[in-house]
């Protein structure tokens, strides 16, 4: 298996402090630079504002009950490839997002790299 | 409250006509829209599609293979966020439906769908349909033209080709103006005008006038039309037909012209002519015979007045059977009868004629003439003839036969000629109460002999009548006029008819009398009568002369006195021409006395006109040789009396016979016959008259002698019209019934019949010519005063020509009425008086269902609801339109296939001319669908009304503009507002002024975008608030898909939208939760292992970690009805540690605050460290250690903030540098909380035991964005 995550930087938005950083800590492991986490919507869009090169994120859909579909357009506008990494079913995701990956929790970081980088 | 509102929207879901589902659209693997789910359906949503409760399951499951329609439809809505509106079928549910499809939640795949079942209405549609192509055959199969007319542009179209073929154009007029302009005829532009105005207020167009072809040509259209309002009363547009009725149009102004001639000529002639309707029974029997139409002539010639619309029956109570079976015979075999028949009812004899007026026998027309006089002068003039031919026979025997012989002779030719039983002879001396039987003949054994002497006494009242005039009486013995003194004495006799003729001698008592008997009854004829008196004077004379005659052989002197006494004018003269003597009675007649007339030649130059020479000849000879064998015998001749009158004679003159002094002498006399002759020579004069008349008369002209039954004159036309001789008929006039059309003859019978009573008749019939021709007849003839004879004159008119015309006519009125009938599905049949229906033609079948011969016989029952008919409906129908003329029937009826069908028509009587009701008329349209329409409407303005009151939804009506025009009790009720101040854009007020902008652009774009959708606050009057509604909006159209108002919905969705909102989160916070919950656990096991190792410790721990979890878990499922509170947590923590929560102890100091759900779980297993560490090593591992946890809420630029102290006495001190207890929970409050609950935390572990703080905010409000 190529390690595809090495090198990305790689938003990481989740809300559970421990969930983060585990995932933050795996997906390390395999190479990638993490930016974040960051637990809301609005420092998520910040960090998208601040950094200058983002490869990919990984976005929890509930951030402490408020839906990350503004950070998600953020990145389809900015044409970051992300994955949707939550315990929804895919009914309750928007249509729009229907081409966005989606990485059931708790997520693995291969699935991860697979799901952005194939 | 939210409940309350929740009820409402519940029974509204659950009470709605209109099914009403939420489907989710699913997509396939490839993204593209495959299929959808129910998520709701109300009640009528399984009526409207029979599907069963279709929630849970998708379309597929429930269909097999749905119309693929739905999910694009779906699909597209979803997509746009565009209400759809449209009819769409469902083949494997059979049905279509009207929809109104809008987007629920389009995030979500959301699409609510409000839908009724439209099949029945489209089928209808189809049928429509057909029926309009049926029609359109029709119309192109009666060459009329189809068009519609648009009112409001003024451009009409036409639907086939027949306009060009009847206006000879490129193009019909495609419009008013250009009609108006071009087309029509200018002396009719103001009646079309006008008729299209009526048309434009009625509804019903109908317009026939002249117009110009293109070719200069001109000619008569004719229109119908019917005009479409829309529900304000405005005229839409109007369809009907056209057709050039030129034809027609000529046709009947000539047969109006024709009609009126036909009109002065029928009332004009003295002919009676009468229309009878033949009333049958079920079996085809005639019942009853009605006088249908007399003309003016009719009562005069028949004497009976007032007849029309009465039974002949009635009018003529004992008919003669005769006419009665003519009738009939005519009217069922349609052979034309003419007839001259007697009717004792009016003793009037008729000529009439008879012949059947319709194929069907049910009128009979006919044309009499009374011919009663001229039947009665016939047979006079026949008994006169042969009266004469008897007296002249009686003179000549009387004359031969010797005096004493005279009587016997007499009775025995009166018994001979008249039959009788017998005869005898009596010479009365009344002053002896005493007539002698002179001489008796009996005919008859059984007649009992006279007596020699009768008393007269024994029979006063035929004494009292015997003196003053002959005694006539048909049954002397039964004679009312008879005393009972009489009939006794008579029966005794044996008498029955008997005649008895005084013969007086001068002024007073009768002296001589002949009697005429029978044995038994006999009616006497006047002319029998006569004979009896004429032979009784006769006999008389006979025997005075006998006596004279015998006397002058005894005295000359005697004899001439016998001769001055004679009651007749005699005159005696000698051979030399002295006048010996003239009676009395000659003088009396003439005027000239013996002294005026000394010899013969003095009175023969008075004998004139014909037959004058031949007496003054015959007297002249009286004395030639020879002559003596030729007495000169009734010779007639006229004679000028003294004052200068002509008086008729007829003379006789007896053989030459000697006086005493050797000179011959005749004896002359004479008989006035006077006024016979007067009489015949007026008959003869008439005659010429009418011959004159008859000869410049171009139709047949006929005189009839009514009793006689014969022709008196035809003129010689006959022959041109009949094709046959007119000798013929003036042989026999009873053949001319044989010249009469079969189907005529019964008519004609009547008509003569009539006319033979003595009416004008006027009658139509058909003959026959021996080519086989046929021809209508206008018959109409008329009594002609005749002195005693009773005569009939008849004009009959050769009409085939204008006959032929009316049938044409009639012909093709029928035709159209037909087509206008089953153009416009109306159905027309009749019923008898009980209802039974008697006719039933093809445009009952078709709106009924039933044919002609299911219901022909049927009562009207049938077509009426079982409840209508159980009520009575059908015969108070019938009731009301007998009283009133008309009912209207406007109901349900019963179909055939048991369906009801709505009827608008009406119930008339069919009035016979006597005012009888024959027949009811029931005309109907079938207006089942428009009247399905209508109460459609009215179910759904009642639904409407129900619903803008009884939802809790604000209701409002708006012109454009947002232009209110009214508003619901609710809106008022909510608001404050009266419904006047919130009419126009008074409702904006309450509006909050924020808002009001938005929704005042809503309605700006209201017409281009179809509606409005917008949401603003609205005040509550009840408490001031400004609460979030949402309002709704869409156009209401008419037909023409113009906007009449608005229609719209403010509904408070400050509630709702916090109710839902509140179970999405739920739902989606329990996903959230248990998918999460894994991964927590996982990262407790990993960081407990991290510390403890695979140990019996991290099995504590991490069971402990576990059942905290678990435990906020429980908390957060019960947080619907128990709302989470920081002491909640705190408290659920040390219970769970078994710790006592006592004053001194452990201290809980703070307000209630509710912590929100997303950060319950965090906050708890950050106490549970706390918690569990306190219980440990801290403040609670022993006795005497205090716990004091407090908390109070602030406020700072961004909202609430909880601000938590956790202060602990007492426990084990730190045990070294940065190693503060445990690195699990300390990760958690110093990194975790600020991390994921934005809280800001302290963690110091000192000697005197540990305190934390943290810091958190309680609202949702995010953290200010940097770059915002």
């Amino acid at each position: 298996m190529t390690n595809s995550l090495a090198g990305r930087r790689l938003i990481l938005v989740e809300d559970e402090y421990f969930l983060a950083a585990d995932l933050a800590q795996a997906l390390r492991a395999h190479g990638a630079e993490i930016i974040g986490p960051v637990a809301t919507v609005d420092d998520a869009l910040d960090l998208l504002d601040e950094c200058e090169q983002v490869d990919g994120a990984v976005l929890d859909l509930n951030l402490q009950g408020e839906m990350a579909f503004p950070v998600a357009d953020a990145l389809i506008e900015r044409h970051i490839p992300f994955v949707f990494s939550t315990g929804y079913d895919r009914s309750a995701i928007p249509a729009r997002y229907a081409a966005t990956p989606r990485c059931e929790k708790p997520a693995k970081a291969s699935e991860i790299a697979r799901a952005l980088f194939g | 409250m939210r409940d309350r509102s929740e009820e409402k929207y519940q029974a509204l879901f659950h009470y709605m006509d209109e099914a009403f589902a939420v489907v989710e659209v699913l997509k396939d693997g490839a993204g593209e829209w495959a299929d959808f789910r129910f998520l709701d359906a109300n009640p009528a949503f399984m009526k409207h599609t029979s599907m069963p409760y279709p929630v849970g399951k998708t379309a597929t499951e429930l269909l097999g293979n749905p119309n693929p329609r739905w999910t694009a439809l779906y699909g597209r809505v979803i997509d746009t966020g565009e209400p759809i509106r449209v009819e769409e079928s469902e083949p494997t549910l059979a049905r279509t439906f009207d929809l109104n499809i809008f987007a629920l939640d389009r995030e979500r795949n959301q699409v609510a769908v409000l839908f009724t079942d439209i099949t029945e209405r489209k089928a209808m549609e189809h049928a429509l349909r057909e029926s309009e192509a049926r029609l359109r055959i029709a119309t192109e199969a009666a060459e009329l033209g189809v068009w519609e007319w648009d009112a409001v542009t003024d451009t009409a179209s036409w639907e086939n080709d027949r306009p060009y073929e009847i206006f000879g154009r490129d193009k019909p007029p495609l419009s008013v103006a250009t009609f108006l302009d071009e087309v029509v005829h200018p002396d009719d532009a103001e009646l079309f005008r006008t008729a299209i105005d009526a048309a434009l207020k009625s509804g019903q167009f109908r317009f026939t006038g002249r117009f110009h072809r293109s070719d200069g040509t001109q000619r008569w259209l004719e229109s119908f039309g019917k005009v479409e309002f829309a529900p304000d009363g405005t005229p839409l547009r109007m369809s009907g037909v056209s057709a050039d009725v030129t034809e027609r149009m000529l046709t009947e102004q000539a047969l109006r012209e024709s009609e009126a001639k036909f009109r002065t000529l029928f009332e004009s002639i003295d002919q009676g002519l009468a229309v009878v309707e033949m009333i049958y029974d079920e079996h085809g029997g005639i019942v009853d015979m009605i006088f249908r139409q007399v003309n003016g002539a009719y009562e005069r010639q028949s004497g009976v007045s007032d007849v029309v619309g009465r039974s002949v029956h009635a009018v003529v109570p004992d008919l003669e059977e005769s006419w009665i079976e003519r009738l009939t015979r005519v009217a069922t075999t349609g052979e034309p009868e003419r007839v001259v028949d007697y009717n004792s009812h009016v003793n009037r004899w008729f000529e009439a004629y008879f012949a059947r007026v319709d194929e069907e026998g049910r009128f009979v027309a006919f044309v009499f003439t009374n011919v009663s006089e001229r039947k009665a002068a016939e047979q006079e003039l026949r008994e006169r003839e042969e009266r004469q031919a008897f007296l002249l026979k009686l003179s000549d025997a009387l004359r031969a036969t010797p005096g004493e012989e005279i009587v016997a002779r007499a009775a025995e030719m009166l018994a001979e000629e008249l039959q009788l039983d017998l005869c005898y002879v009596v010479t009365v001396a009344g002053e002896e109460d005493r007539a002698d039987v002179i001489h008796q003949l009996r005919r008859r054994s059984d007649m009992p002999e006279l007596p020699a002497t009768i008393r007269l006494s024994a029979f006063p009242k035929a004494l009292a009548t015997w003196q003053e005039r002959t005694l006539v009486s048909d049954n002397l013995a039964a004679d009312p006029d008879m005393e009972e003194t009489d009939r006794r004495n008579v029966a005794a006799l044996h008498f029955g008819g008997l005649i008895a003729a005084p013969v007086r001698h001068g002024p007073g008592t009768p002296i001589w009398s002949i009697v005429a008997v029978m044995a038994g009854p006999r009616h006497w004829t006047a002319s029998e009568v006569a004979l009896v008196e004429e032979t009784a004077e006769r006999s008389w004379a006979a025997v005075e002369r006998s006596r004279a005659e015998r006397a002058l052989r005894n005295s000359e002197e005697q004899f001439r006195r016998s001769v001055l006494d004679a009651p007749i004018p005699v005159i005696m003269h000698a051979e030399d021409g002295e006048v010996l003597q003239i009676s009395r009675s000659w003088t009396e007649l003439t005027g000239y006395t013996i002294e005026d007339s000394h010899v013969i030649q003095d009175w023969l130059t008075r004998a004139y006109g014909f037959g004058g020479e031949g007496v003054r000849g015959a007297m002249e000879a009286a004395f030639a040789p020879g002559g003596s064998d030729r007495p000169m015998r009734g010779v007639p001749f006229e004679i000028v009396t003294r004052e200068g009158e002509r008086r008729s004679w007829s003379f006789s003159a007896s053989s030459p016979g000697r006086l005493s002094d050797g000179r011959r002498f005749v004896i002359g006399m004479a008989e006035d016959i006077t006024e016979r002759t007067r009489a015949e020579q007026a008959l003869a004069e008439s005659e010429t008259l009418f011959r004159t008349m008859a000869e410049v008369i171009e139709d047949v002209f006929y005189v009839t002698d009514l009793d006689a039954g014969r022709l008196i004159y035809l003129s010689s036309t006959y022959d041109n019209v009949w094709g046959r001789p007119a000798a013929e008929l003036m042989g026999d006039l009873s053949r001319f019934i044989e010249t009469i059309h079969p189907d005529d003859r019964a008519e004609v019978e009547r008509s003569q019949a009539l006319q033979a009573s003595g009416g004008a008749v006027h009658s139509e019939y058909r003959i026959v010519r021996p080519d086989g021709e046929i021809r209508w007849i206008l018959d109409r003839c008329f009594p002609i005063p005749d002195g005693g004879r009773r005569l009939s004159a008849g004009v009959a008119s050769d009409i085939t020509d204008r006959r032929e015309a009316e049938e044409r006519v009639r012909a093709g009125e029928e035709r159209l009425r037909l087509l206008v009938e089953s153009v416009r599905d109306y159905a027309i049949f009749t019923t008898d008086r009980d209802g039974i229906i008697t006719s039933w033609p093809a445009g009952a079948t078709a709106v009924f269902g039933w044919s002609e011969a299911e219901m022909l016989g049927r009562s009207v029952d049938a077509t009426f609801t079982p409840e209508d008919s159980t009520a009575g409906e059908p015969r108070r129908e019938r009731e009301i339109a007998a009283r009133d003329g008309l009912a209207p029937n406007v109901r349900w009826h019963l179909h055939k296939g048991g369906s009801l069908i709505f009827i608008e028509g009406s119930t008339q009587p069919l009035v016979s001319a006597d005012g009888e009701i024959r027949e009811f008329i029931k005309i109907g349209q079938d207006v089942t669908e428009a009247r399905r329409v209508q109460q459609a409407l009215a179910e759904s303005e009642q639904r409407m009304r129900t619903l803008t009151e009884g939802i809790p939804q604000l209701v409002w009506r708006s012109a454009d503009q947002g232009q209110w025009t009214w508003s619901s009790p609710q809106w008022q009720r909510c608001t404050g507002q009266s419904l006047e101040e919130s009419l126009g854009l008074g409702w904006l007020e309450t509006l909050h002024p924020d808002d009001r902008a938005r929704a005042m652009q809503a309605w700006d774009k209201a017409v281009e975008t179809g509606g409005i959708d917008v949401e603003y606050r609205v005040y509550r009057a009840a408490d001031g608030a400004y609460l979030w509604h949402h309002t709704r909006s869409v156009p209401v159209r008419d037909e023409g898909g113009r906007i009449i108002e608005w229609l719209g919905t403010t509904t408070d969705v400050q509630q709702l939208k916090g109710y839902q909102e509140r179970q999405e989160v739920m739902v989606a916070e329990l996903q959230h939760r248990t998918r999460n919950l894994i991964s927590v656990v996982r990262s407790i096991a990993q960081q407990t292992m991290a510390q403890t190792g695979p140990t019996e410790a991290f099995r504590d721990e991490f069971n402990h970690r576990l059942e905290a979890l678990a435990r906020v878990q429980g908390l957060l499922s019960r947080s619907d009805e128990e709302p989470i509170t920081i002491e909640a947590l705190i408290r659920m923590e040390l219970d769970a540690l078994g710790a006592k929560v006592e004053p001194g102890r452990i201290d809980l100091t703070g307000p209630s605050v509710r912590i929100r759900h997303s950060v319950v779980q965090t906050l708890a297993l950050a106490l549970h460290e706390l918690a569990t560490n306190a219980r440990k090593y801290g403040a609670l591992s022993n006795d005497k250690g205090h716990l004091d946890v407090g908390w109070r809420t602030y406020c700072d630029d961004r909202g609430e903030r909880l601000a938590l102290d956790w202060a602990e006495v007492g426990g084990e001190a730190p045990k070294g540098e940065g190693n503060s207890r445990r690195g699990y929970g300390r990760e958690l409050i110093e990194q975790a909380l600020p991390y994921s609950l934005d809280a800001r935390t302290s963690f110091e572990h000192d000697a005197a035991g540990l305190r934390c703080t943290i810091d958190m905010p309680l609202s949702r409000n995010r953290k200010r964005r940097k770059s915002a």
